[in-house]
């Protein structure tokens, strides 16, 4: 959820500035992303790209969707210029048969060791560098999209060591898990200040000064609720239980033919009660949780800077889940065919929600050579993690 | 002289200052002067390079071969009159013309291939069936059958000693190295046998309830072995492996295609094992000629399995269209009588398959039970 929000960093135009003095119109001055891909272009790309991949056996999925970003990057506008993006589907099928090598010589132990002792619980220890090829699959494919992604002529780069990062992500995941998620923020916080300390356009560092701690009150409320949610469900689903016990004896008793013991299981009014257990809490987990996704994605977009520039996010819950609700009603109402009409709600989403805030004509922001040669997402694709998508 | 100028956009790709440019369009090249500055710079049109033509709102992209870094935006109003001045150099890979022309070879190549691989595919995978070292398939039918079986196995020893018996008569035409596992579970309502890799034989006591003779019970249990000595059911497990990998390379990311492709490969694999269950009944009847046991006990269990199928649903199998029948796992009971009713030659002097207290002791081989 939070991809898009930082997906495509920062973007917009500039929509205020008043006359005032130079060194305090510098900080004020908020620009707005603009975004105007075209609902129909995107669908065209897309239907392409299905029906290339039916021919093609799917290779061409990696130019497809290069074809997608290069779309979706030039349309977005910050302060009257678009953004690019420079990769290549050469690049993600290089990428994707590099990332199939690395997951074939990393699964092969596992494989031998299982066929000499097909029993044996040893040959599971094969299975953990597992655990690091998901961070690292998710983090050079970071580093991949955000150095392809270039504005005003200038590249973004993002630096730093996969491994450092696997590390921080497992070790984070530890944490989470003995504290219970009691200490989901500072996990959610640390993983994104990886990222930002180590992001870069041009010549110019991000720095983020974000903290695990400003969550913490809105996590601990919306995590008791969750669990007080949970217990609710937990005596819905035993309500639920009992009323289908109730019904099922019926059919004995009077021998009633198995619909009408339907008509009795439905009319039962603890089975409402139940189902009230069920649903409520279906719909309202998602949205309590979202509380704390906003509360996030302002921490992390609002603490966020390069250079002199800041960034603010305008999200709200209601708007958060306006989209979420909606999106999984047109998913749900079109069978997985208003995709692209989904991916165009998110990026607009984002866009509208996203300023910068500061000084964007200086003429001080160098390009720098490439850092490092960033991979492209090859065991990110392997993986199946893409949504198949962007 | 100028024959055209227009405003644009333009980075040098070393800083990221933007400039806002006018551009003429020459002869041979067109010229950016930047506003506010008396600089200029002249770009040969062979020199252009289109990096994205422009799709309005958003503008053409272009650089120049001298510094790929550089960028100039040209809006879509500007751009089809600059566009034919411009070589067909300009236009790299991406022009869209080109690409159908070359995606239209492609495909149909692609076409070719893919019709090739669902052709061949399942069939390479049967091949490799035979690779599988006997320790292995012992295993996998195992695994299948603990899975999916989950009823008590009937233990009685006579029982068991008769049903030995049966299967070691039968044994005699095989001409693979099978470790038979024959196993009776307790499943009354269940009339259905089946054969699992690695000698695995499985037969629901409903079977045993439903047969009228011991020669009933053996002519399932050829049919069941016939599918072992043919390995049957490798074959269909690495032809499914083969026609699910294919089709998953071909549909992997279409997400709504997917679906399609599964239903295609069920149709694909349940046409197959069609052939198997007619193979099946080929070679069981060997098998129960080999053994000297009387093979019309096949033919008579089918009959009456078709009897009650009529009288338990009204209608019986033979009613229905012959596109229900090729989408059935198994084929027409009727058809399956025919078959095997023309292999039927002569009357022979078959010997009894089990005594009479054999034939008991099988038909009460679950009033003990182990699990």
């Amino acid at each position: 959820m939070s991809t898009i929000a930082t997906d495509q960093v920062f973007m917009g135009r500039q929509v205020t500035e008043e006359a005032q003095p130079d060194e305090i119109r510098r900080h004020l001055t908020t620009h707005r992303i603009a975004y105007d891909g075209q609902t129909g272009q995107v669908y065209k790309i897309w239907l392409l790209n299905i029906v290339m991949n039916i021919f093609t056996l799917g290779i061409y999925s990696f130019w497809g969707k290069t074809r997608l970003r290069q779309y979706v990057a030039g349309a977005f506008k910050l302060n009257k210029d678009r953004f690019e993006y420079t990769g290549t589907g050469k690049e993600l099928f290089v990428g994707f048969l590099k990332g199939m090598l690395v997951f074939f010589v990393l699964y092969l132990p596992f494989m031998v060791a299982s066929f000499i002792a097909p029993d044996a619980v040893w040959p599971l220890v094969f299975l953990i560098p597992f655990f690091y090829v998901l961070p690292v699959a998710l983090y050079s494919a970071w580093r991949y999209r955000i150095s392809r992604i270039q504005w005003r002529g200038v590249r973004f780069e993002l630096d730093g060591s996969v491994m450092k990062y696997a590390g921080i992500f497992l070790w984070r995941w530890l944490i989470n898990i003995i504290s219970l998620g009691i200490l989901i923020p500072y996990s959610d916080i640390r993983i994104y200040q990886y990222i930002a300390d180590n992001a870069y356009y041009g010549d110019i560092a991000f720095r983020f000064e974000g903290r695990g701690k400003n969550l913490m009150a809105i996590h601990l409320a919306t995590y008791s609720i969750i669990i007080g949610l949970f217990i609710f469900v937990f005596y819905g689903l035993q309500l639920m239980a009992a009323s289908f016990v109730t019904a099922q004896m019926a059919i004995g008793q009077q021998d009633l033919s198995f619909d009408e013991a339907l008509v009795i299981f439905f009319s039962n009014a603890s089975f409402f009660a139940a189902l009230t257990c069920i649903i409520v809490p279906f719909i309202l987990l998602p949205m309590i949780r979202l509380i704390y996704k906003t509360a996030l994605i302002h921490e992390i977009t609002n603490h966020l800077y390069a250079g002199e520039i800041g960034f603010k996010s305008t999200i709200t819950t209601f708007a958060l889940i306006k989209l979420k609700l909606g999106n999984f009603l047109i998913l749900i109402l079109t069978l997985g065919l208003g995709l692209p009409v989904i991916m165009q709600r998110n990026l607009r989403f984002f866009a509208q929600h996203t300023q910068v805030k500061g000084n964007l004509e200086t003429s001080s922001i160098k390009q720098t050579a490439s850092r490092k040669p960033a991979d492209a997402e090859g065991l990110h694709a392997v993986m199946g993690l893409d949504s198949g998508f962007i | 002289m100028a024959l055209t100028a227009f405003e644009a956009r333009f980075f040098d790709g070393k800083t990221a200052r933007p400039h806002q440019v006018s551009v003429e369009l020459h002869a041979s090249r067109l010229r950016i002067s930047m506003s506010g500055e008396s600089c200029s710079s002249d770009w040969l049109y062979k020199e252009i390079v289109v990096l994205q033509q422009p799709i309005p709102p958003q503008p053409a992209m272009l650089t120049s071969r001298r510094n790929m870094a550089m960028r100039l935006y040209i809006e879509p109003e500007n751009w089809f009159s600059f566009k034919t001045k411009l070589p067909k150099t300009a236009f790299p890979a991406i022009t869209l013309s080109t690409r159908w022309r070359s995606l239209a070879g492609y495909a149909g190549l692609s076409v070719i291939f893919v019709l090739a691989a669902v052709a061949a595919g399942p069939r390479l995978f049967e091949r490799a069936s035979e690779l599988i070292p006997p320790s292995t398939e012992i295993q996998i039918g195992k695994m299948a059958l603990d899975s999916s079986i989950n009823h008590p196995v009937c233990a009685a020893p006579q029982g068991k000693a008769a049903l030995d018996k049966l299967v070691l008569m039968l044994k005699q035409g095989i001409t693979r190295d099978i470790p038979f596992n024959v196993r009776v579970v307790s499943a009354d309502e269940t009339l259905n046998a089946l054969a699992a890799p690695g000698g695995h034989l499985i037969i629901f006591s409903g079977i045993l309830k439903k047969a009228d003779s011991a020669e009933e019970v053996a002519g399932v249990l050829a049919h069941e072995m016939a599918h072992l000595e043919m390995n049957h059911p490798m074959k269909s497990l690495m032809r499914n492996l083969g026609v699910t990998l294919t089709l998953h390379m071909m549909f992997g990311d279409a997400g709504v295609l997917s679906n399609t492709a599964h239903f295609a490969g069920m149709i694909h694999q349940l046409h197959y094992s069609r052939e198997d269950e007619l193979e099946a009944d080929k070679i069981g009847y060997a098998l129960l000629e080999k053994a000297n046991i009387d093979p019309s006990g096949l033919t008579l269990f089918f009959e009456r399995i078709q009897q009650e199928e009529t009288k338990s649903t009204g209608h019986s199998y033979s009613n229905r269209s012959d596109l229900d029948e090729y989408f059935s796992t198994h084929p027409h009971t009727e058809q399956r009588i025919n078959t095997l009713k023309s292999n039927a030659t002569t009357l022979k002097n078959y010997r009894q398959a089990l005594d009479d207290s054999e034939w008991q002791a099988l038909k009460d081989i679950c009033s003990e039970q182990a699990d």
